[in-house]
């Protein structure tokens, strides 16, 4: 490439270090089509709107294909820079005098992750200067909230926001503020929905903290689940931290999460009567959204994950000394006649949807019936398993297309 | 669960409904989309109004951006659009609809909008209370029996742009037309539908 063809892109880099570079407090970068909407000109390759960075697509591939070819240089110098450092062992004031090499480096690096942050060698070599301590922690979470306004999905992104909040407690054996990372995870949901990096993130976080945040979260998670009914991520999250306030109550040490197995059971924080009332106020809760919003099937899938949890676990309570208060929590018979008081419903909007959601719920939890708690005393072995054979033979008629699973659960539950 | 926008248009057959009065809540788009989220919403919103008969209760799904746009027109022409994701109650849409109609009443009567014939701005600072409220379905209609199909004066038609239409009319070709979108906003509207394909199972 000549130098002539480079002028052209090089002004580009030169104007988006000079925007950041006066606008310190830009907080949303962006793609648009037409800057025209934005200052009245057809085609400026960036704007500004309330400290808001817009680039324009129809210069994007040149600035990219610069930026990256810039901070190869850039990184070349830095690395031969390491090599004569290694080799000579001078001391590090080597690394003071070349402190613009350094500003260079970090506007390159940002600038190509502005536009891809799905560009691993730029985020390994801020890696690289965070261990070299010429990057600061802090700086480098806010500069991933930013690319996060634009970039929401990348997971090279959440990949490297993790290696940051680790190193950091690594070095000073304390955590970066994980009110900003919870607020991100939310911010990040909202704009782009069933975004599980996000979800994983926050609950990465989240199980490092305390059963007090665990309570808080689970408080905040009420709303989004009302706002967002048929989000699973909403669910599966109340769905972590509900099994693991279970796991902690009942000690289960499974060795399945380290960092879950030390946290340490307190009676001042969770004791018997709140953690009764935390799960049977979920399943109150999510019952209620299944009559509320006929026709979703995401509360129904929750509804039957805790449930099988609960059953599954029946009897371990069972043998607890907390039996007498928890057990009557949910059984088969009180899931029963919910689903019945669903399919008697013929009122309710989507009711054929809703009837077919009830009946696959109900033959989920047939399935893990426990022998000695069926949950009430005019319940017994013989009418669950006549039910039961009465619900699938039902089925069978209604999804003709599925007659090889139901044959598999009845014998599966005849034996 | 969201409700995009409220608008009033000023309806009348055989003409390009006469916009009045629109409000939007955008807080769960990105800056710069937002642009392009105004001008869809608006062009789904006049198009649903300019199709719907007087008295008629629609919800027309708008497949391309996965929203639902909620119209009914009223015996002295004006109509109502209420824009919501695909997963908000229509019956709820429609109880916003009529408390949005009696706002407007009340803030501007008859003779104010009767001889507009371009599009307006009335300011009815009401709607935007309304939008917020009405983001929490649950919180908006306490009665809680909000899916329960009651009675039969308000049915309420599930549409398709297509069908509201003429036979053979296409979306496209609509949206090619209008003058309510931009270059920009037509290349959202087709990104929006393959975003969501690569994206969504439903």
């Amino acid at each position: 490439m000549s130098s002539n063809d480079n002028t052209e892109p090089k002004k580009l880099y030169d104007d988006l270090n000079l925007i950041f570079k006066n606008n310190p407090n830009i907080n949303e970068i962006g793609f648009v089509i037409s800057t025209k909407d934005y200052d009245g000109l057809e085609n400026k390759p960036f704007v500004v709107v309330e400290n808001k960075l817009g680039f324009s697509f129809l210069w994007l591939t040149k600035l990219y294909s610069f930026c990256f070819h810039r901070f190869i240089e850039l990184k070349n110098d830095f690395d031969s820079l390491i090599n004569e450092f290694l080799k000579i062992k001078v001391d590090d004031t080597i690394f003071k005098s070349t402190s613009d090499l350094i500003e260079k480096l970090i506007e390159a690096t940002r600038n190509v992750l502005s536009i891809n942050a799905e560009n691993v060698t730029a985020l390994n070599q801020r890696k690289k200067l965070i261990i070299l301590e010429m990057v600061d922690h802090q700086t480098e979470i806010n500069l991933l909230n930013l690319i996060f306004t634009k970039h929401p999905k990348s997971g090279e992104g959440w990949a490297h926001r993790k290696w940051i909040y680790t190193d950091y407690y690594k070095k000073t054996n304390q955590y970066l503020s994980y009110q900003i990372e919870l607020d991100v995870c939310k911010r990040v949901a909202e704009i782009y929905p069933k975004n599980y990096y996000a979800w994983t993130h926050r609950w990465w976080i989240l199980k490092n903290l305390s059963i007090e945040l665990f309570l808080k979260d689970l408080e905040l998670m009420e709303d989004w689940i009302k706002r967002n009914i048929s989000d699973y991520c909403g669910y599966h999250h109340r769905y972590l931290i509900l099994t693991t306030l279970f796991k902690i109550f009942f000690n289960i040490k499974d060795g399945k999460d380290p960092q879950i197995d030390e946290i340490e059971f307190s009676n001042q924080v969770l004791n018997e009567n709140l953690f009764l009332e935390i799960w049977s106020k979920e399943f109150k809760f999510i019952e209620k959204v299944i009559k509320m919003y006929p026709g979703h099937e995401s509360p129904w899938n929750y509804k039957r994950t805790i449930s099988l949890f609960w059953l599954e676990n029946s009897e371990l309570i069972s043998k607890s000394s907390h039996s007498n208060l928890l057990l009557p929590i949910t059984s088969v018979y009180k899931e029963c006649l919910f689903v019945h008081s669903i399919i008697q419903d013929n009122e309710s909007s989507y009711y054929l949807k809703q009837k077919s959601f009830a009946e696959d719920y109900l033959s989920s939890i047939y399935q893990v019936y426990n022998k000695d708690y069926l949950g009430d005393s005019n319940f017994n072995l013989e009418t669950l398993k006549q039910n039961y054979t009465k619900l699938i033979t039902q089925l069978k008629k209604s999804n003709p297309d599925k007659i090889n699973v139901f044959d598999y659960k009845i014998n599966k539950f005849t034996k | 669960m969201k409700v995009y926008s409220i608008g009033i248009f000023k309806v009348a057959q055989g003409s390009k409904p006469v916009l009045l009065s629109i409000v939007y809540e955008l807080s769960s788009f990105g800056f710069f989309q937002r642009g392009s989220v105004k001008e869809v919403s608006l062009f789904v919103s006049r198009e649903t109004a300019g199709r719907t008969n007087v008295g008629e209760r629609v919800s027309m799904e708008h497949t391309q951006t996965q929203k639902v746009c909620h119209t009914t027109v009223d015996a002295k022409g004006i109509g109502c659009t209420v824009l919501t994701d695909s997963e908000y109650p229509s019956r709820v849409a429609h109880n916003l609809i009529r408390v949005s109609m009696e706002e407007f009443y009340k803030a501007h009567p008859e003779q104010e909008w009767k001889g507009i014939q371009a599009d307006t701005e009335l300011p009815t600072p009401q709607l935007d209370q309304l939008l917020l409220k009405y983001q929490n379905p649950e919180e908006a209609d306490p009665m809680m029996n909000l899916q329960k199909n009651l009675d039969d004066t308000i049915t309420i038609v599930k549409k398709t742009v297509e069908q509201l239409g003429q036979r053979g009319e296409k979306l496209e070709e609509i949206a090619a037309k209008s003058d309510d979108l931009s270059f920009q906003s037509k290349a959202f509207m087709n990104n929006a539908e393959r975003m969501n394909k690569c994206c969504g199972y439903v």
